[in-house]
C-alpha cells in the first residue's frame, strides 16, 4: 500500500480541539476474487458536537465502509483495517477489544441503516428490541426501559406508542419501520448518530417528514450525526459540513454553502451538473460526467479521476493529488484534491453565462 | 374539445378510463377475507407522437402497473388502451405482435431485466429474430448499428451483461427496446438504479434519442427533479388515480392539487440558500392502502385544504389542459361517476 498520499497538510488542520470524533488516514481493503480492492485509501476527517457532516459519493465510493469500519463492522474476512486511527473519548476504536466497542456502540455512537427491514429483527417486537439497548447500556430494570420505549416512539411520532410496542417490525411501513430505529438508535442519547442513506427507500413526502424529524432531535439533544448519502438534495437541506468522497478518497471537503456554491474539484462540479434541477432547464442537456468510477482492484496511479476529468493534463497521470487549501469560509476550511486550479475556471464559467 | 384529445390527430397513445384490480384472499383459513387491490382505478391519458408525458407518484401509486397494462403485461381489469386509434384490449397474442413492436418497454433494474446467460449481440438481436425484422448478416450489422446509436463499444458484442456496469447496462435495454424501431418507449423508472452521474448521462441519451428518432416516451419515475427536465406533460398518479395533468412548465410552476403541491415542496433542493429559505409543506401520515375503498378523494386523509365533500364525494379528473382532480383547487370539477 502506497503511503506517499498521507496528507500532512490536512492532518494539522484536521484535529480541532472539540472535535468528538477524529479519523486519521483511514485505510480499508476488501480481498475479492479479482484481487485486493482498496475501499478507502486514507480518509481523515473531524466531527464536532451538535454538527452534521454529510459524505458524500457514488455508490463504491468507501463512504459506507469508512463509517463501517469506525463501528467495528468490516466483515473481517474478507475485509481488513489496514491502518488508521479513529479517537472517539479518547481512544482509539479501530484498535479497542470487541468488548469495548460494545460498550461504544449503541450508547455513545448509534447507527441508522438504509434498509429498515433488513436492519430490524423480524423476529422481536418492537418492544423487545426497544428495551434490549437501554436495559444493557443503561442498566435499565424492565419497567424504566418499557418507560423509555414508549417515551421514544411518540419522541418519533409513532401515534399509540403503547399499542405498537407489542407489534413486529412487518407491522409498520417503511417510514414507519425508520422511526423505530431512529428510536433505538437514540434511546441511550448517543453523542454521535451515523446515519447511512436514511431516507434512499422511502418516498419524498415520507422523506421530508423523517429529515425533519432527526433535525428537531439533533436541536433538542445535540447529538452530532454523520449522513451518508448520495443526495445533494438532502445535503443541501440539514449538512454544516461535507466531504465528497470518490474511488476511496475524500477529493473535497468544506461548509455547505460554500461547496454548493463554489465546488473546487472536478467531481464536485460534476456531479452539481449532472442533477436536474427542479428550475433546470430543458433545453440544455446535463452536464453528465463522462465514463465511469475506476476499477478499485486495480492500482491506481495518477488521479483516480483523471479519465473522466474535463480538467486533465499530463501531471494528473502520474501524481496523485492531495488535499490542499482552496480559502477557507466560514470555520472551515475548503479543501480540494486536485492539481489543477479552477479558482479562475470557474469564475470565467460564471462570466460566460451571465 | 380541449387540446389533449384533438379529434383531427388522433394520438399516438389513447388510455381511457383504465383499471387493473388484484382481487386477493388473506386471513386463516376459518377466518379468509377476500378484497381488492386498486393499484389502477380509472386513469385516462394520451400522449401524442414526439412528445413525453411523465407519470410521478409515490410507491404504489399504480404508475409501474400503468405501464405493464398498456403492454399487457398485466390483464387491464376494465377499460381501453389504443395505439393509433385501433384498440388492442382483448387481442390475442398475434394479433399484438404488430402492436408490440410499436410499443416497447425499458425496465428500472437493468441487472434483473438482461438475461445473464446470453451476450449483448443476443440481447439486442432477439427482437430482430422475435419480428422476423433481420437475418445473419443484417441482423449483425443491425445489433452494431445499435450499439453505437446508444454509445456501446461495438467491440463487447460478444461480452456478458455482468461484465458491465448498471449504466451500460441500461443502455443494453435501450438498445434492444429501439431495435424493433418502435414509436413509444415506456419507461419504467430508467435512472432510479443509477448513481447521479450515470443518471445524466442516461437522461441525456433518452432525449437525444428522441430527437433522432422522433420517439414518444412515457417516463415513469419518482425523482421529480428527473421527470421535470425529460417530460413535456405530467401526470400526477396518487393512489391509483391521477390527481393532477399538466405540461410540465404548468404543473411545476403553479401546482393545483395539494398532493402535488406537498410533493414538489418535498423535494429536496440541492442549493443550501434555498433550501433555507423554503416553505416546506409537510404531510402528516401515509398513502393508504389501496385494498380500502375510500368514497371521497383518496388524498382527503392527508389533504391540508379538505372540505366535507371531499371525504363523500370523489372528484373526476376534468378534460383540460392543466387539470385537477381536486374540489378545492379546481373550479368545474363533476363528480366521478365511474367509480359508484
Amino acid at each position: 500500500m502506497t503511503q506517499t498520499e498521507s496528507t500532512p497538510a490536512t492532518t494539522s488542520s484536521e484535529s480541532s480541539d472539540d472535535a468528538i470524533l477524529s479519523v486519521s488516514d483511514l485505510h480499508v481493503s476488501f480481498k475479492t476474487d479479482e484481487g485486493m480492492v482498496r475501499a478507502v485509501r486514507g480518509v481523515s476527517f473531524d466531527v464536532r458536537a451538535g454538527e452534521t457532516v454529510a459524505i458524500v459519493g457514488e455508490s463504491g465510493s468507501g463512504k459506507s465502509v469508512t463509517n463501517l469500519a469506525m463501528m467495528g463492522l468490516v466483515p473481517k474476512p474478507p475485509g481488513n483495517v489496514d491502518s488508521g486511527k479513529a479517537m472517539f473519548g479518547g481512544r482509539d476504536l479501530l484498535t479497542m477489544s470487541d468488548r469495548n466497542l460494545q460498550d461504544i456502540r449503541g450508547r455513545h455512537i448509534a447507527m441508522i441503516f438504509q434498509d429498515p427491514m433488513t436492519a430490524l429483527n423480524p423476529l422481536m417486537t418492537v418492544e423487545q428490541q426497544l428495551t434490549e439497548m437501554t436495559r444493557l447500556h443503561l442498566s435499565l430494570t424492565r419497567q424504566e426501559a418499557r418507560k423509555r420505549a414508549v417515551e421514544m416512539l411518540g419522541l418519533v411520532g409513532i401515534t399509540a406508542p403503547e399499542k405498537r410496542l407489542r407489534d413486529y417490525p412487518h407491522q409498520f411501513s417503511g417510514g414507519m419501520r425508520q422511526r423505530v430505529m431512529i428510536a433505538m438508535a437514540l434511546s441511550c442519547e448517543p453523542e454521535l448518530l451515523i446515519a447511512d442513506e436514511p431516507t434512499t427507500a422511502l418516498d419524498v413526502t415520507i422523506q421530508a417528514q423523517i429529515m425533519e424529524l432527526l433535525a428537531d432531535l439533533q436541536a433538542r439533544k445535540g447529538t452530532a450525526i454523520v449522513l451518508i448519502t448520495h443526495d445533494l438534495g438532502v445535503v443541501a437541506g440539514v449538512a454544516d459540513r461535507v466531504l465528497v468522497m470518490y474511488a476511496g478518497r475524500i477529493v473535497e471537503r468544506a461548509d455547505v454553502r460554500t461547496l454548493f456554491a463554489n465546488p473546487q474539484h472536478p467531481y464536485t462540479i460534476g456531479l452539481l451538473g449532472s442533477l436536474p434541477n427542479i428550475e433546470s432547464n430543458r433545453d440544455e442537456p446535463l452536464a453528465a460526467i463522462p465514463g465511469q468510477p475506476p476499477d478499485l482492484s486495480q492500482p491506481i496511479v495518477g488521479c483516480s479521476f483523471r479519465d473522466r476529468c474535463p480538467h486533465r493534463f499530463e501531471r494528473c497521470q502520474t501524481d496523485d493529488p492531495v488535499l490542499t487549501s482552496r480559502g477557507a469560509l466560514e470555520s472551515e476550511p475548503h479543501m480540494a484534491a486536485c492539481h489543477a486550479d479552477l479558482t479562475n475556471a470557474d469564475a470565467e464559467h460564471a462570466e460566460a453565462q451571465q | 374539445m380541449s387540446e389533449t384529445q384533438t379529434n383531427t390527430d388522433t394520438p399516438l397513445l389513447s388510455v381511457r378510463d383504465l383499471k387493473v384490480h388484484f382481487p386477493f384472499r388473506r386471513g386463516s383459513l376459518l377466518n379468509p377475507q377476500k378484497g381488492v387491490i386498486r393499484a389502477v382505478d380509472g386513469i385516462s391519458f394520451d400522449i401524442a407522437r414526439g412528445e413525453t408525458l411523465g407519470l410521478v407518484g409515490e410507491s404504489g401509486c399504480g404508475k409501474s402497473t400503468t405501464a405493464r397494462a398498456i403492454i399487457n403485461l398485466v390483464s387491464p381489469t376494465s377499460g381501453d388502451v389504443k395505439v393509433d386509434g385501433v384498440s388492442i384490449a382483448g387481442m390475442s397474442d398475434a394479433a399484438m405482435l404488430p402492436y408490440r413492436r410499436r410499443v416497447q418497454m425499458v425496465f428500472q433494474d437493468p441487472f434483473a431485466s438482461l438475461n445473464p446467460r446470453m451476450t449483448v449481440g443476443g440481447i439486442i438481436g432477439e427482437p430482430l429474430v422475435v419480428h422476423s425484422l433481420a437475418r445473419g448478416r443484417d441482423r449483425k450489422l443491425e445489433v452494431l448499428r445499435l450499439m453505437e446509436l446508444v454509445g456501446l463499444n461495438p467491440r463487447f458484442l460478444n461480452r456478458y451483461p455482468h461484465e458491465f456496469s448498471g449504466g451500460q447496462r441500461q443502455r443494453i435495454g435501450i438498445a434492444r427496446a429501439l431495435a424493433v424501431q418502435p414509436d413509444l418507449i415506456l419507461c419504467d423508472e430508467p435512472v432510479s438504479a443509477l448513481d447521479v452521474s450515470i443518471q445524466a448521462q442516461i437522461i441525456n441519451l433518452l432525449m437525444d434519442l428522441q430527437q433522432k428518432l422522433g420517439l414518444s416516451y412515457l417516463f415513469i419515475a419518482h425523482d421529480l427533479a428527473v421527470v421535470r427536465h425529460i417530460a413535456t406533460r405530467v401526470g400526477v398518479m396518487y393512489l391509483g388515480r391521477i390527481a393532477e395533468l399538466a405540461t410540465a412548465e404548468e404543473l411545476y410552476a403553479g401546482p393545483k392539487h395539494p398532493y402535488t403541491e406537498a410533493l414538489l415542496s418535498a423535494v429536496p433542493v440541492p442549493d443550501p440558500e434555498l433550501a433555507a429559505k423554503r416553505q416546506r409543506i409537510v404531510l402528516s401520515g401515509e398513502v393508504p392502502s389501496p385494498d380500502v375503498y375510500y368514497p371521497g378523494c383518496a388524498f382527503a386523509d392527508r389533504c391540508p385544504v379538505k372540505i366535507e365533500r371531499c371525504l363523500t364525494d370523489r372528484p373526476a379528473l376534468p378534460n383540460k389542459k392543466h387539470a385537477a382532480a381536486c374540489w378545492v383547487r379546481e373550479e368545474d370539477v363533476q363528480l366521478d361517476q365511474r367509480s359508484v
